[in-house]
This record gives structure tokens, sequence and C-alpha cells, in this order.
């Protein structure tokens, strides 16, 4: 770890709901996380194989690619593999069986959703990440 | 009741086949009218009279009436003895009056079989040995060729076993009526979900067992569509929800830098309400409509200028997407009876669903035809567009059908096409439909009647 203050947190948000993405960046980034945003799943694979993330806030129904197919793409890439996903789902029902099988996807958040609640999720999950040797602990 | 009368009646009883009549007759020995046949439910549990049918014969030209009132006797030898002992008078005309009988049994077993026959439940009858008594047509056709051969065990073994249990369950039981009702699916290659009453008909040594199946395949998958119906609205109606919430806790919580973005806020909350706002109204228009409660204000539509009205409404849209949207071919007078407001929601449906599905630099063009033929005003929207497979077209107007992978290009409510064909098809009595090839573009296109066409209707 480089010394001082450590890097803080980054996260990618993803939804194609430009709204949704919005207020959850200017949550975070309130709370002095770093934040970036992609509007479908290809987007957000591109900029997770490019830069340096703690984890990925995903809506579940999108175009392009599900926030399930996105999970089980990062699973798949050693590289991207450890990265913890939250899913967002406006579905009223848990994540049909079969689909959180992907042992990435670490939480699901129900919407509507508070963004208060979602930040604390954020914060936990992150912290466990680096507690088990997550990116910013190496 | 006349003499006449009463020494015309003549009673019968035909012991094997549990029928029990009685037939009128004239003094001069003419039949006057059968009385009544009576189908017994049950010969063994005594005869039950089925029916009296008192008949007011007026002879002509006479002063003789028949009137006559049957009763079936339990017993059919006690009603031998009777027939002999109290009306042996009435035996010389039993030739005329059996052959009459007969016919008019004929006629009522034609009825039942003809009834059963075209059922489009499975009628089984069962013995006490399992052995199949009767089946009608359609049991044949929903538990094999095979079950439809009397006297073999094929029914039976064609039924699911938990239909099997109740027979010998109902058979055991000994109380005519006993009655089990089973869900479960049929033994054929599809699973066919049915619904089985059981009922012991017959009682005693060789009981009777009939078996009703009902295939329910119809009422589940309306079941099926209903609750897929609740979860996809519930999905739809928490987008927006969402949103809503998410920016007032922001705003609550004290999370706004400055007024600009409070103000951005508010607007955002506004165009999600109102989003929330049409999605509940859609969803209560077409329930309103096929609930039978949606009305249209009819009314003469040039849907040329409506068109045309749609058309400038939507170009901004189009623009946006670089999209060359145009009016082609208008046929003067196509004036249709239609309602305005309704039918300018279509054309816009339409139009937003060409310009979704249709790439940036594509084109969309309205055209406007009379079917001189139909009476009706055609009103067209072709694209040049993505395309719908040919197994998507017939669940296209369905509600929140989404074509695979058409999500990727756009959202949207999923009830816009099957409101389109509510407002088309049940309110206006006209048609909608799409000719599409995948990769060459979609024609939407709808049909109302044509003013005068339409007036006469009405």
């Amino acid at each position: 770890m480089q010394s001082g203050v450590p890097a803080p947190a980054r996260i990618l948000v993803v939804d194609d709901e430009a709204h949704i993405v919005q207020v959850v960046a200017i949550k975070f980034r309130n709370a002095g996380l770093a934040v970036d945003t992609a509007s479908d799943g290809d987007e957000a694979l591109a900029m997770l194989r490019r830069g340096l993330y703690d984890l990925v806030v995903t809506d579940l129904q999108m175009p392009v690619m599900s926030g399930v197919e996105l999970a089980r793409a990062m699973a798949a890439d050693p590289a991207l593999a450890g990265i913890p996903v939250l899913m967002l789902t406006a579905r009223g029902h848990l994540l049909r069986e079969g689909e959180a099988d992907s042992a990435n996807i670490a939480r699901v958040v129900h919407k509507p959703f508070s963004p208060r609640g979602l930040l604390a999720d954020v914060h936990e999950l992150i912290e466990a990440s680096r507690s088990r040797g997550g990116r910013s602990a190496a | 009741m006349t003499p006449h009368a009463r020494q015309g009646i003549h009673e019968m009883g035909q012991r094997e086949m549990g029928h029990a009549s009685a037939v009128g007759f004239r003094s001069d020995g003419r039949v006057a009218g059968v009385l009544l046949v009576a189908l017994p439910v049950a010969v063994t549990a005594g005869l039950a009279v089925v029916g009296v049918a008192p008949w007011i014969t007026a002879a002509v030209g006479g002063a003789m009436g028949v009137l006559a009132t049957a009763v079936a006797y339990a017993q059919s030898d006690r009603k031998g003895e009777s027939t002999q002992a109290q009306q042996p008078q009435a035996v010389p005309q039993a030739g005329a009056g059996e052959a009459l009988l007969r016919r008019a049994i004929e006629v009522r077993c034609n009825e039942r079989t003809a009834i059963l026959e075209h059922l489009s439940d499975a009628v089984v009858l069962v013995d006490g040995h399992g052995e199949m008594r009767y089946a009608n047509r359609a049991a044949g056709a929903m538990l094999g060729a095979a079950a439809a051969v009397a006297g073999t065990r094929a029914a039976v073994d064609a039924l699911p076993p938990q239909v099997l249990r109740a027979v010998q369950g109902v058979a055991g039981a000994g109380r005519e009526g006993e009655r089990r009702r089973i869900e479960c699916e049929l033994r054929d290659a599809e699973q066919t979900p049915a619904v089985v009453s059981v009922t012991l008909v017959k009682a005693g040594d060789d009981p009777l067992v009939a078996v009703v199946v009902r295939n329910v395949r119809a009422e589940r998958e309306a079941d099926r569509m209903k609750s897929e119906f609740v979860a996809k609205a519930s999905h739809e109606l928490r987008t927006p929800l969402a949103t809503l919430r998410a920016y007032a806790e922001m705003i609550a919580d004290g999370e706004v830098a400055d007024e600009a973005q409070r103000a951005e806020f508010a607007r955002v909350m506004l165009d999600e309400a109102d989003r929330l706002g049409s999605l509940v109204d859609r969803m209560l228009d077409i329930s309103r409509i096929e609930s039978g409660l949606g009305r249209a204000s009819f009314e003469p539509v040039d849907l040329s200028a409506l068109a045309e009205e749609c058309v400038q409404a939507q170009q901004v849209d189009a623009d946006r997407r670089r999209i060359a949207l145009t009016i082609g071919r208008r046929s003067a007078g196509a004036v249709a009876w239609a309602d305005r407001n309704l039918m300018k929601q279509v054309i816009l449906n339409l139009l937003s669903n060409a310009l979704k599905y249709t790439p940036e630099g594509g084109r969309v063009e309205v055209e406007v035809d009379i079917d001189n033929l139909a009476r009706s005003v055609v009103l067209s929207v072709r694209d040049n567009g993505i395309g719908i497979p040919a197994h998507a077209r017939p669940l296209l107007f369905g509600k929140f059908y989404r074509v695979e992978n058409h999500e990727k290009f756009a959202k949207g409510t999923g009830l816009g096409l099957n409101l389109c064909r509510n407002i088309v098809e049940a309110l206006h009595g006209g048609q909608i439909d799409v000719d599409s090839t995948v990769g060459v573009g979609s024609r939407f296109w709808f049909a109302v009647p044509l003013e005068q066409a339409g007036r006469k209707a009405a």
C-alpha cells in the first residue's frame, strides 16, 4: 500500500436508467467514493478491463446484457472475478433459480431502494472485500 | 281423468334398459301421444320418476280427451303384475304402443349419446373390474384411440395413477354420487393439465364409475398470463417509483449541491411521476376496454390530416435519431368513423415504435389508403428497421411482450401495441397487424371503417 491516505474505493455503476445512474453517482461521490458509470453491460466490461474497481453496482434488467450476464462475464475473467457485484432489481421477487449462481453477486437490492441504504451496503461490501484481500488492501 | 283415458293408459316397463314409460291411447285404439319416457338413474336401487308429463289431448271433432300421468315402478316384476292384473284390456294395443315406445326410447338415447359424444370433456364409464363400458369421442382424443375400445382396460390404464386410486376409492365407497375431484397431468406427450371428476353412478355388486376429464390447459395458461402480467406490471411500475424514491430521499437528506441541482431533481421527479401516471393510465385503458367498459366517441376523422399532425409531433424525436420521418401517399377522403383522440394515440404509438426500432439514418413513412372493398381507411407505418421474427408476430400485440433481444434497442411499457389492438379492434371493429422481414423492416397497419360504413354500422 502506498503511503498516506488509502485511495478512495472505486465503484462502477451500471444501469440503462440514466436517472438512477445519476442519483447513485451523486450519493456515492458525496460520500467520498470514486464513481464511474456505464449504461450497459458491454460498456461496463470495457471499463472494468481498463481500470481498477472495488465494486460494481448494476441493474438486473438492461438492454444488450443483463446484470446477471455481466456478473457471469466478470466471473469468467480472472482479472475481474474477485470484484463483488451488487445487483439492483425492479423485479419483485428474488433472482430466479440459477441466476444468482454467479459467486460474485454479493448482494441483491430491490427497487425502489434507499440511496442511503445502498451506500451503507456498498461500504459494508468494500470492507468485507478489503479484509479478504481485495484491490485496495493489496 | 276420464274413464276412456284411464282405460287407455298402458304402462310399460323395460327392465333391461331401465326405462319406464306411459303411453296414452284413445279408446279407438289409436295412439294419442307418448306421455313419458323415464330414464331412471339406477335400476337396482329402485326406479326414479324422472318426469311426469301430463298430456291433454283434445280429440278432433269429439268429446274425448286423454289425460294421463305416468308412474314408474320400483320393481319391474311388480310392474308386470300390475300391468296384467289391472289393465288386461290394454294388451291388444301393445304392438302399436311398443313400436312407438321403442322409437321414443331410441330418440332419447340418441339425444343423450349425441350430447355425450359432442362434449369437449372426456367421459369414461368404468365398471367394477376396471373395464371400460363407454367412452365418448373426447376420451379417445384425450386418452388415446385405444381408450375408446369398450370392454378393455385401455381407457383405465391411460388415466393417471391418482385418478385410478380415486376410481377404486369411490367404487368401494358404496354411496351413489360419491365424488372425488383430482387435478393432475394426463399421461400424454403434452402432459395436458386436467381436472378429473370421478363419481360413483351405480353402487352395488357391479359398481359403475363415471370419470369426466376436462382439459384445463387454456385456464392454466390464462392464470399463468395473469400472474405474469402482475409480475411484469409491478416491474414496470417499480422503475419510475425507484427514481422518485431515490431523488426524494436525496433532497430530504440535504444531498443537493445547489439550487440548480435541486431544480433538476424536481424536474426528474416530475417526469417520472408522469411516466408512472401514463403507465397506470395505459393499464387502466386496456382493462377498461377488455372489461367492456371502454367507450369511443365517434365522429368523422380525417386520418390523412391526423397522420400529418402526428408526424409533426414526432419530428423532433426523428431528427434527434437522424431518421427521415415522412408522410407518403395520402388518399383523398380518407375519413374514418372513429374516436379522434384514440386514433391519435394509435398513430403516435406506431410512429414512436418505428422510430425506436429503426437504426439511426433510417427512414419511417406513413401512408393513408382507402380500401373500397372493406369500406375502410388503412393507415400504415413502414420502416426499414430491424424487423420482427415470424414467431414473434402473433405475440406482438399481447401485454408486456418484448421480442427477445429487442429490449437492447429500446425500453417501453410493453403495453403500447396491446392498447392499439384494443382501440382498433375492440372499440372500432377494425383490424391491426404487421408485415415484417427481419433485417429489412416492418409495416404496421391498421384499418378502421370509413365514415359512411361506420355510421351505418353504428
